[in-house]
């Protein structure tokens, strides 16, 4: 089954949050996932990945908003991040550093390498799940032209990992919900 | 040039609840672009039995591209007929198809679409939508015909439509087309397009389908629903809670809504003279405008008082009228300063409308500003002094650093999803057990919240510095950085005390799609008039694509 990438973004942001994400953290989590899916790549596996992970400050998450909020240092050398789980879910923070740069950056998993300027992507087939040391640089190299894709065909245990995170922010009904949360109450058979 | 007015006039929800459709609007957009590029019409497919079940298929060719209303019709118990989210069957389900539908696409929709949420729809398809009956005039519409005779138009002018649609989801839901993907055709450029197409085939659909409720029942006896009559039919609209959020979840798109209608106002405003062909449009549309303010009809209190006003504001503006001097300089500024001291809200927004009549010719350009294209709103700048973010906060929360968060009835209210159906909902913080679950959906509070912690930092600290000590912080200090290019991105009032209409921001929504008549069912709810008075597709011309809003004196 296909998704739409509004959907990818949505369930991403969701199952954030039901992990434990502040709610700016989440809403990156949900582009980021969402804009791996338009470069072709699993960014739902990615983001199902990271999420399973722990939720402190070396979240993959929390650390590629670190790295797209220090974008401008990139310009006075290399950044470093050690013992990085799903480095693929670092890519779309190095695209907006690309972006706000206007750059090509390079994205170096123990020797595997990426590169995005923003709007597409290049890496390698055996781009790894984990990496003992990530290097982030600005390379002067042109990223080829990609079309970017309009879907997503997530794995299903992913996309069921993440529904069942997302069900965490949703709040058990009560009959007082039921009955005034939506403030209907009147009869619509008229 | 005059100023564009500021947003601490405009973005309070009580403003913003006060607003009314213009040349702006959606469904206005909508039309005139149909008719300037003479788009054409066909009834593809009417396949429906003689108790209303069945599909039909309603075509609308574009100078490049063609769009379908799929349309499927069904028998429902009125035990089932339910407006909410939590509902699981409807009169009729809809959905606009990329194209035109085959006998595969056909089978394949017949079993998604009327399970609406249940189901799953492709690309192919841009919205999903439903429709309840108003089961009082639809009996009455289809007994008159069916007896040979005319519906009772009081009956009609009490209800004002057939059915009311109680979801229009596109953009991506479902599994529909993603925006992205018909974002630059000039056609779904502007917001909502594919939506407004779906509603606007609807109430043709429905039009059709109780001519032919009347013709199964009264046979050869059944006549077709008078012409003028059936133009007065709009199509209803029920909209709940769940689409209040989506004002403060889109700041920018719904910054690009109220800027280019501020801007619109701006520059009438900024015009030296009124030609008197100007000031005749004015005034003409103003008598219909009138008459539509007659036919609006609710029972809610908070309506019922604004509506008054708004019918006081309309005779205090129309003696004012017969003293203004339409020869002094900048004549349209002076009647809306005038209305300031004047006029209550309602009646301001009223008039502010209706003075863009005139000069298409400079706003009508604006339409092509309101989509929000802006693809690097949403990324923070790290490297933005901490200083400059809290000055940010001043300027679109100043009135919010000012307010009391201790007292409950500041925060009694959190907005959260409900495990039913995800229904969004709005429940008493203090009273269940739905804190934990809220949504981001109170700016104010947080603005005020991440306003404080940063006056912890020193002077010189980065965005960057603070948001790794305080992620909690990131998704106001995101909203804070818009507010550089968005100034009217922030509603200005609080959407969690304890005094909170929701309904406001229902309206602020509704009113740029467009819609007229809005009748609150309660505090977060409320029903609405779609395109009545629009020539259905057949009939639209270069001759009533414009003004149609406007109802004609009934001769």
């Amino acid at each position: 089954m296909t998704m739409s990438l509004n959907e990818v973004d949505a369930m991403v942001r969701k199952a954030a949050r039901g992990a434990g994400l502040d709610w700016g953290l989440a809403e990156e989590a949900g582009r980021a996932a969402r804009w791996l899916c338009a470069q072709g790549q699993d960014g739902v596996g990615a983001a199902a990945k990271a999420l399973a992970g722990p939720k402190t400050d070396r979240c993959t998450v929390s650390s590629g908003a670190r790295l797209a909020d220090c974008a401008a240092d990139l310009r006075n050398g290399p950044a470093r991040f050690k013992d990085v789980l799903t480095p693929q879910l670092f890519l779309p923070f190095a695209a907006l550093a690309a972006k706000m740069l206007q750059v090509t950056i390079e994205v170096d998993c123990d020797g595997h390498r990426a590169m995005t300027d923003g709007q597409s992507l290049t890496l390698s087939d055996d781009f790894p799940d984990h990496a003992s040391i990530v290097t982030v640089r600005v390379i002067d190299v042109p990223v080829g032209i990609e079309c970017p894709m309009s879907r997503a065909m997530p794995d299903p245990e992913d996309w069921a990992q993440l529904e069942a995170l997302a069900k965490l922010t949703y709040a058990p009904a009560t009959d007082e919900s039921r009955l005034n949360g939506a403030g209907a109450g009147l009869s619509d058979n008229d | 040039m005059i100023a564009r007015r500021s947003p601490d006039v405009v973005m309070t929800l009580a403003r913003l609840g006060s607003l009314h459709q213009s040349r702006l609007s959606f469904m206005r957009q909508l039309t005139r672009r149909m008719a300037r590029e003479a788009w054409t019409f066909r009834t593809h497919t009417f396949d429906i039995d003689d108790q209303g079940v069945g599909h039909a298929v309603y075509t609308a060719q574009g100078p490049e591209r063609v769009y379908s209303l799929v349309a499927f019709a069904h028998d429902l118990p009125p035990e089932m007929r339910s407006d909410r989210v939590i509902a699981t069957a409807w009169d009729a389900t809809f959905t606009l198809f990329d194209g035109v539908p085959s006998a595969e696409d056909i089978d394949r929709l017949s079993q998604n679409i009327p399970v609406q949420e249940a189901g799953r729809v492709s690309e192919r398809e841009l919205t999903v939508s439903r429709a309840n009956r108003s089961v009082r005039l639809w009996e009455h519409f289809v007994d008159a015909l069916a007896a040979g005779q005319q519906p009772d138009p009081d009956q009609l002018e009490a209800v004002g439509y057939l059915m009311r649609t109680t979801a229009v989801y596109g953009s991506g839901k479902l599994g529909a087309a993603d925006r992205e993907v018909i974002e630059n055709r000039p056609e779904m450029q502007a917001p909502f397009q594919a939506e407004m197409l779906t509603v606007y085939l609807i109430r043709w659909f429905v039009r059709d389908l109780v001519e032919h409720m009347a013709r199964a029942k009264g046979g050869a006896n059944a006549v077709r629903l008078d012409p003028g009559m059936a133009r007065r039919l709009g199509i209803g609209n029920s909209t709940g809670l769940g689409m209040a959020p989506f004002i403060v979840n889109h700041p920018v798109l719904f910054n690009n809504w109220i800027m280019a209608r501020e801007e619109a106002i701006a520059r009438v405003r900024s015009i030296d003279q009124a030609a008197e062909d100007d000031v005749t449009c004015f005034t003409d549309l103003l008598g219909r405008a009138e008459i539509s303010v007659a036919a609006w009809r609710t029972e809610h209190p908070v309506q019922i008082a604004k509506l008054n006003d708004l019918k006081a504001d309309i005779g205090i503006l129309k003696s004012h009228l017969m003293s203004v001097n339409w020869n002094a300089h900048l004549p349209w500024d002076d009647l809306l300063n005038w209305s300031e001291g004047h006029l209550s809200s309602e009646g301001q927004e009223w008039l502010a409308s209706l003075v863009l009549e005139p000069y298409g010719d400079i706003v009508d350009g604006l339409c092509s500003c309101m989509a929000d294209s802006y693809s690097q709103a949403n990324i923070i700048n790290g490297a933005m002094p901490l200083k400059d973010v809290r000055e940010l906060i001043e300027q679109s929360f100043g009135w919010a650093l000012a307010v009391d968060w201790a007292d409950p009835a500041q925060t009694a209210l959190a907005w959260y999803v409900s495990e039913e159906k995800l229904e969004p909902r709005l429940g008493n913080r203090f009273e269940e057990p739905i804190a934990s679950y809220e949504q981001p959906l109170a700016p104010a509070r947080d603005a005020a919240e991440a306003y404080r912690k940063a006056g912890k930092f020193p002077g010189d600290a980065t965005t960057a510095a603070f948001l790794e000590k305080h992620p909690e912080c990131r998704h106001t200090v995101r909203r804070a950085q818009m507010a550089r290019f968005a100034p009217y991105a922030e509603i200005r009032s609080n959407t969690i005390a304890s005094d909170v209409l929701p309904i406001d921001m229902l309206r602020a929504k509704l009113s740029f799609f467009g819609v007229t008549h809005f009748d609150p069912r309660s505090d977060r709810w409320v029903r609405v008039c779609m395109y009545a008075g629009a020539p259905y597709p057949l009939d639209l011309s270069s001759h009533n694509f414009d003004h149609w809003i406007y109802p004609e004196a009934i001769q």
